[in-house]
């Protein structure tokens, strides 16, 4: 490996202003959003710095580095908005962040199609802003949306609080282009559907940087909607909530943002007993009014009523920073953990977890709601707050305990973080070896000599 | 001010809801330039790091991450100090300041009587001179409206970067330089062709559209509105010099580069002209205006 021999070239390739060596230009990418290593750098610890950063101006760019470090046995790892809170995005010591940012053109690729062409480096707040001056929409408002970026998205098979209306990011995206190490810039065109083999777009959906970099995504955008109406409701129990949004769910008429919260989280956010739903229902006036009629016959109760429960939770949804800001100052340190379940097993998965985790030492507080739904199951956030002394420990207990769980039910270790560092060991429980082996075999012939790290794999993390 | 280490674990802790705000970083592409990132490499200053310093000199204090933050996180405020620079934060400190160090005779004003008395002007920084108030006083204002008190007339002090605030909107009382400029037909300067108004980072945001309509009403309409940092301040273009100018042709990137720029902040006025951009402030306005 010859890092000096890699950075020489690359400033060659873009000039020095994008090629960062300094401690200060390089410790921003030390790190992404995963909570052990925010509370490390809380606690005065000192993450690794990756040994430089490079900025690719191009498509092409991007290509040539890959081969520049694939000639000198260097490793990337490429960097987005730097939200995830796995540490999918976190770089070894010796390794090169290759940060996208300047990937940030957005176009129409075919307006009349609502098909929009945006470089990976894009925010999507500034995409979501510049659509709507258009009267157009993404709809897709992940709770990272103020600090996330195309690539980013795409990268983690990202999902958003609209999910339940509009689908996540694999619904959006068209096409895309990728930097393949052995393969070059392959451009897969947008289209509505295909069915020619494998839906390559798809395969690069959800792959966090591992099998190349995504350059350039080709999305479907929507029409904001007619009417947007907010309504709400509180039922006896978790149970019954889920009960009912799996019946609204069946019966076509789900809410296009559908929040369900247990009876932990419900005092916690609304300040009410019982089960809290919410929800946004959009488009025509008139359908929207006719869904909410379905939803209140349902619930058995007027869904209207509950607006405001759904505006005080729309109002601060973004706002993260002054509830772990207050945890802190107790001491305390916070953990979500989303999962995916079949509709068959999810009360039983939600019961048996809760005991497991309500016995960790440690732990104070463990909260669930349902955030996404599907005709065949649901997914569960876990929201757990915790002691920071021994945060190691805890920390893995609770991963470990829930991980556990989730395999003892039959569900999904993850539903839209991803796998990135921390779920890399709990890999075969969601594809069994073979299936494992089949994304290790995947990796070798797309980056056979691991350009872009293989860390992933066999819990080497 | 809060203590500054304080402010920037806040940050530390937060994924950066402020990112897209900054205009430094969406202008360079500076990760280091991103508040919560800036407040994280702060950190590591105030523990001794002090490699980290050029970093401290990306922010121009514009405020929008401070803006943007749900707690209202004052990051720029923190690296300030680090930096070393003096912060003034009560009016009564400002004005003690500013009367030490004030320059004579620059530009004198009355505020009580409705014609407006240009004594002389100079250039370069100025200060006030409030006249006809029975007593000549003297105080130089730096940029965040100290009110004052003589004999018994409020008097709210504003440059150009705060010249239209709430107060010198709706005091009547007051002297604007709106008033001014109304009075000596300053809209004649700026020719047919139009002009982009640039309304600064810091503009309270609730009387963005008051500020907008007093200009155009006094000015005409302009041919397009640019509103946010212009790189400035804060030691930026100092440290910086071709950062500053990144960011200024960011902000400015969808205006048209012919037309004369009427900027509320003097910092800004300088960086355009630099860039070759006809810049003015309003009391550059009433300065030719009075001349002619």
């Amino acid at each position: 490996m010859s890092l000096d021999k890699f950075f020489e070239e690359a400033t060659g390739l873009l000039g020095s202003r994008w090629v960062l060596l300094s401690d200060w230009q390089r410790y921003p990418y030390s790190r992404d959003y995963w909570p052990i290593l925010v509370y490390k750098e809380l606690s005065g610890g000192r993450a690794s710095l990756p040994s430089g950063v490079v900025l690719p101006g191009s498509e092409g760019e991007v290509v040539e580095l890959l081969e520049l470090a694939g000639r000198h046995g260097v490793q990337i790892v490429a960097y987005g908005g730097g939200s995830g809170v796995l540490g999918g995005a976190v770089p070894d010591k010796n390794w090169v962040v290759m940060d996208l940012s300047r990937l940030d053109w957005i176009d129409w690729y075919d307006e009349e199609s609502g098909i929009v062409d945006v470089g990976a480096g894009v925010y999507l707040k500034t995409l979501e802003e510049w659509l709507n001056k258009q009267g157009k929409t993404l709809r897709h408002f992940p709770q990272s949306f103020p600090e996330a970026v195309i690539g980013g998205l795409i990268s983690t098979r990202s999902i958003g609080q609209y999910s339940t209306g509009y689908g996540g990011i694999e619904d959006l995206v068209r096409g895309l282009n990728v930097a393949v190490p052995s393969v070059g810039l392959v451009r897969i065109k947008p289209s509505p559907r295909r069915s020619v083999l494998l839906p390559l777009e798809q395969m690069f959906i959800g792959g966090e940087g591992l099998y190349g970099v995504i350059t350039r995504a080709y999305l479907s955008a929507y029409d904001l909607p007619e009417c947007s109406e907010k309504v709400g409701w509180i039922s006896a129990s978790f149970k019954n909530s889920l009960g009912n949004a799996r019946s609204i769910v069946r019966r076509r008429i789900p809410p296009d943002l559908f929040r369900v919260y247990d009876e932990k989280e419900s005092p916690l956010h609304f300040g009410v007993d019982g089960s809290v739903s919410i929800g946004v229902v959009e488009g025509e006036c008139n359908v929207v009014e006719a869904k909410i009629e379905g939803i209140g016959k349902i619930v058995n109760a007027d869904p209207w009523e509950g607006a405001e429960l759904a505006d005080k939770w729309l109002s601060k949804r973004f706002n993260v920073i002054s509830d772990l800001w207050k945890l802190y100052e107790l001491g305390m340190g916070f953990e979500t953990i989303e999962i995916s379940v079949p509709w068959g097993s999810a009360y039983d998965l939600y019961d048996s977890s809760m005991k497991s985790l309500g016995k960790l030492d440690r732990v104070f507080f463990t909260g669930v709601h349902a955030s996404h739904f599907y005709q065949s199951g649901v997914a569960l956030y876990y929201t757990i707050a915790y002691s920071l002394e021994n945060i190691g420990d805890t920390y893995n207990s609770i991963w470990d305990t829930l991980m556990g769980e989730v395999s003892k039910h039959s569900a999904s270790i993850s539903h839209h973080h991803g796998v990135g560092r921390m779920r890399a060991k709990y890999l075969e429980a969601e594809y069994g070896p073979s299936g494992t082996e089949l994304l290790s075999k995947l990796k070798n012939c797309l980056d056979p000599t691991s350009i872009l790290r293989d860390k992933f794999f066999g819990g080497k993390s | 001010m809060t203590e500054p280490r304080n402010v920037l674990n806040m940050c530390v802790l937060c994924p950066g809801i402020c990112v897209t705000e900054c205009p430094v970083y969406m202008a360079t592409h500076i990760r280091a330039s991103a508040p919560n990132n800036l407040a994280r490499i702060a950190l590591k200053f105030m523990e001794g790091s002090k490699d980290m310093e050029d970093a401290l000199w990306l922010c121009t204090g514009c405020r929008s991450c401070e803006y943007a933050c749900p707690m209202g996180n004052k990051v720029w405020e923190a690296v300030r100090v680090l930096r070393g620079q003096e912060y003034i934060s009560s009016t009564e400190a400002r004005v003690e300041r500013l009367t030490n160090n004030s320059k004579p005779g620059l530009l004198v004003v009355s505020p009580s009587k409705p014609n407006v008395n240009i004594v002389k002007t100079l250039g370069g920084d100025y200060s006030l001179y409030w006249v006809d108030s029975g007593v000549i006083s003297e105080t130089y204002w730096s940029g965040r409206n100290p009110i004052l008190n003589l004999n018994g007339i409020e008097f709210i002090l504003a440059d150009d970067m705060d010249a239209l605030t709430p107060l010198s909107l709706s005091e009547k009382r007051l002297v604007s330089p709106l008033k001014i400029l109304k009075s000596l037909g300053a809209k004649r300067l700026l020719g047919d062709n139009g002009y982009t108004l640039h309304i600064p980072c810091k503009t309270p945001r609730e009387y963005r559209d008051d500020i907008i309509g007093g200009i155009s009403q006094v000015l005409g309409s302009p041919e397009s509105i640019v509103e946010g940092c212009v790189a400035g301040g804060g030691g930026l273009p100092v440290k910086h010099p071709d950062l500053a100018r990144e960011i200024a042709m960011y902000t400015m990137r969808n205006t048209n580069p012919g037309r004369p720029v009427v900027t509320l902040c003097s910092n800004a006025k300088m960086l355009l002209r630099k860039l070759g951009y006809q810049s003015l402030t309003l009391l550059d306005l009433i300065e030719e205006a009075a001349q002619r």
